[in-house]
């Protein structure tokens, strides 16, 4: 009777164990493979040639074979290969727009393969209903050339060790077979340098056009702009030919704007937010209607006053139809900002944001730059880039996006809501756009 | 006696071997994890990009000659903010036009551009509780003399809408009273 209790007792705890054994094994044990479901990663551009300094888009497919939807993305992408240091990252975008919910890891990991590189690793996912998800998608990835020429190449890193690229499929476990088609973009860095702003061609040098230029008497002979013009002799070789001095079309017109964005007291949390992208229309004068152009603007660190929002700098080359001499009015647009009229070569105010352009078209234009200094006025904050565009009001939408994303750091959410650009959308940023409320609309 | 003091020990000696084995899985597990970072998509219905999804009554109701009263309905959705288009018969009117939020959970601004209102409605931050409405009234608008208002789908780049707690928008299906 004892013997058999003994013998009952330990089958039960052979049972138990057999149970969470078996349990465990199922939970943890890593599903397989949908080798029969592949994915196609394909690098649409084979060549593409870069200015120094110039930020262009590495564009790349995916596509899954029998229409199996995309969820999500851990894909390893290796770069500045032989330790080159001729390209940087900047940010990726996806078609269509914020397919991906969650950025799970975007970073640049330091490799010593390849003779030391860099590998931009992607960890994205979509938390989007299954009839939302797509079985072809469309990558962006921004890089900017550094300010010396050489050749490089972007491509997919192979899956080997830690690195291990994966796409996901429309429920958990499901991974793709991934193959590659064109598996690199080849990339030339040229001699040229691409600048939007005074002092982003290094010395003796000046931005004209979007691109750099040496100054009367100097010259680039060794084809890099981080060092300018650095000689003042003629270059001793055929091919670093001195880039052509300085000249304007004649009465050409381009601006040199100084701007000032509400809440932007310190430099921003992330690089990458150095520069924002303005909107500026001109009218009046002799337009029938306003002409827009778009300019990058970099933050220049200085300030009006202890107190006050640091200012932006970018230029900006005018079509031709506007003309030297005539006088204008100005519509300037910054991406998460509420559209401002200006009719003065140098505007102020007595509050922050209270500036009204009540004098007509008084902005002077001449032939060749004009630099025009509006860091004396704020440019309010509000009209958030919801749906990756504006919508030119402030309204319930831009309100219950930042309330909704308050204390989030998610960079989507950062890009859209992030106003005063400290990394994280806060109760500073739900203020302002509150403040724009009173302003209610772009000024036209 | 004897006898169950060795099943005693059996026992506790095989749980011990359990919960060493199953941290030894865990712990096993959380490695492998980590070194390979194995994604697994969330699906969840809580779409990132603002969607109309639903059709919601607001009714527009005239309390008496004086007093008209904003009323909505949001189904199941947590509002969070909202825009309404008030349009007046004549630019001299809304002057005497004054509006107040009904409910102690909501801030209302409203900018007057020509003979129409615009109210915006947002959720103060203190107020952490879902705001269903349910034939809710939102908003009272009062005059000094009988007017002609109405409550507007749109105007130009403004339009009357409902926003949830997802960034959802509720498209209105406007009844006058």
């Amino acid at each position: 009777m004892k013997k058999n209790l003994k013998i009952a007792t330990i089958l039960i705890v052979i049972l138990i164990s057999s149970f969470f054994l078996w349990r465990f094994l199922n939970q943890y044990l890593y599903k397989t493979k949908a080798t029969q479901e592949t994915v196609t990663l394909n690098f649409t551009q084979s060549l593409l040639e870069f200015k120094q300094n110039e930020t262009k888009t590495i564009p790349f497919t995916l596509t899954t074979s029998n229409n199996t939807k995309i969820s999500a993305v851990d894909l390893y992408f290796k770069f500045n290969l032989q330790n080159q240091d001729l390209v940087e990252y900047q940010s990726f975008s996806t078609t269509p727009n914020n397919y991906f919910d969650k950025v799970i890891k975007q970073e640049i990991i330091n490799s010593s393969s390849y003779g030391g590189s860099k590998i931009l690793r992607l960890v994205l996912v979509s938390k989007k209903e299954n009839s939302q998800l797509l079985n072809s998608l469309v990558f962006n990835l921004n890089f900017r050339a550094k300010k010396r020429a050489g050749s490089t190449s972007i491509s997919l890193h192979a899956s080997i060790g830690n690195i291990q690229n994966q796409v996901v499929g429309p429920i958990a476990g499901y991974v793709f077979d991934l193959r590659t088609n064109n598996d690199a973009t080849n990339i030339t860095v040229n001699n040229q340098g691409y600048c939007t702003a005074v002092g982003d061609c290094g010395q003796n040098t000046s931005c004209q056009n979007n691109s750099c230029v040496c100054n009367s008497g100097f010259y680039n002979c060794d084809g890099n702009w981080e060092n300018g013009c650095e000689s003042n002799q003629t270059c001793p070789s055929q091919t670093n030919t001195p880039t052509p001095t300085p000249t304007n079309q004649p009465g050409s017109v381009s601006l040199n704007l100084k701007l000032k964005f509400q809440g932007v007291m310190r430099e921003p949390a992330n690089t990458n937010q150095r520069t924002m992208r303005v909107k500026i229309k001109v009218g009046g004068g002799n337009l029938s209607s306003p002409v827009s152009v778009e300019g990058n603007f970099t933050l220049t660190g200085q300030k009006n006053s202890e107190t006050d929002a640091l200012i932006w700098q970018g230029s900006v080359n005018l079509p031709s139809q506007i003309t030297a001499g005539q006088h204008y009015y100005l519509l300037i647009k910054g991406p998460k900002h509420i559209q401002k009229k200006i009719c003065e070569n140098n505007p102020s105010e007595t509050t922050g944001g209270n500036y009204r352009c009540r004098s007509g078209n008084q902005v002077s234009l001449s032939s060749g730059q004009n630099n025009l200094d509006f860091s004396k006025i704020y440019f309010l904050g509000g009209d958030l880039p919801i749906n990756s565009a504006q919508d030119g009001v402030v309204d319930s939408l831009d309100t219950s996006f930042i309330r909704n994303n308050l204390g989030k750091t998610d960079p989507n959410v950062v890009a859209i809501a992030d106003l005063n650009l400290d990394g994280r959308v806060d109760t500073q940023d739900w203020s302002m756009v509150i403040y724009a409320l009173s302003i209610k609309t772009d000024e036209e | 006696m004897r006898e169950s003091k060795k099943i005693l020990t059996i026992i506790i000696f095989s749980f011990i071997f359990l919960t060493v084995f199953i941290l030894g899985v865990i712990i096993f597990r959380k490695k492998n994890y980590s070194s390979t970072t194995k994604i697994t998509p969330v699906i969840s219905p809580t779409p990132f990009l603002p969607q109309a999804v639903a059709e919601v009554e607001i009714v527009f109701k005239k309390v008496d000659d004086f007093t008209y009263q904003i009323i909505a309905s949001s189904e199941k959705y947590d509002v969070v903010g909202f825009d309404f288009i008030v349009e007046s018969e004549n630019l001299v009117d809304l002057k005497d036009l004054t509006v107040s939020s009904l409910l102690p959970s909501f801030s209302l601004y409203s900018t007057k551009k020509e003979n129409f209102l615009i109210l915006t409605g947002v959720k103060k931050l203190n107020f952490n509780e879902p705001t269903v409405f349910n034939n809710t009234p939102l908003v009272e608008l009062k005059t000094t003399k009988a007017i002609k208002i109405n409550l507007k789908n749109a105007w130009g780049k403004y339009t009357t809408k409902m926003v949830d707690n997802q960034n959802n928008i509720l498209k209105p299906k406007i009844v006058l009273k």
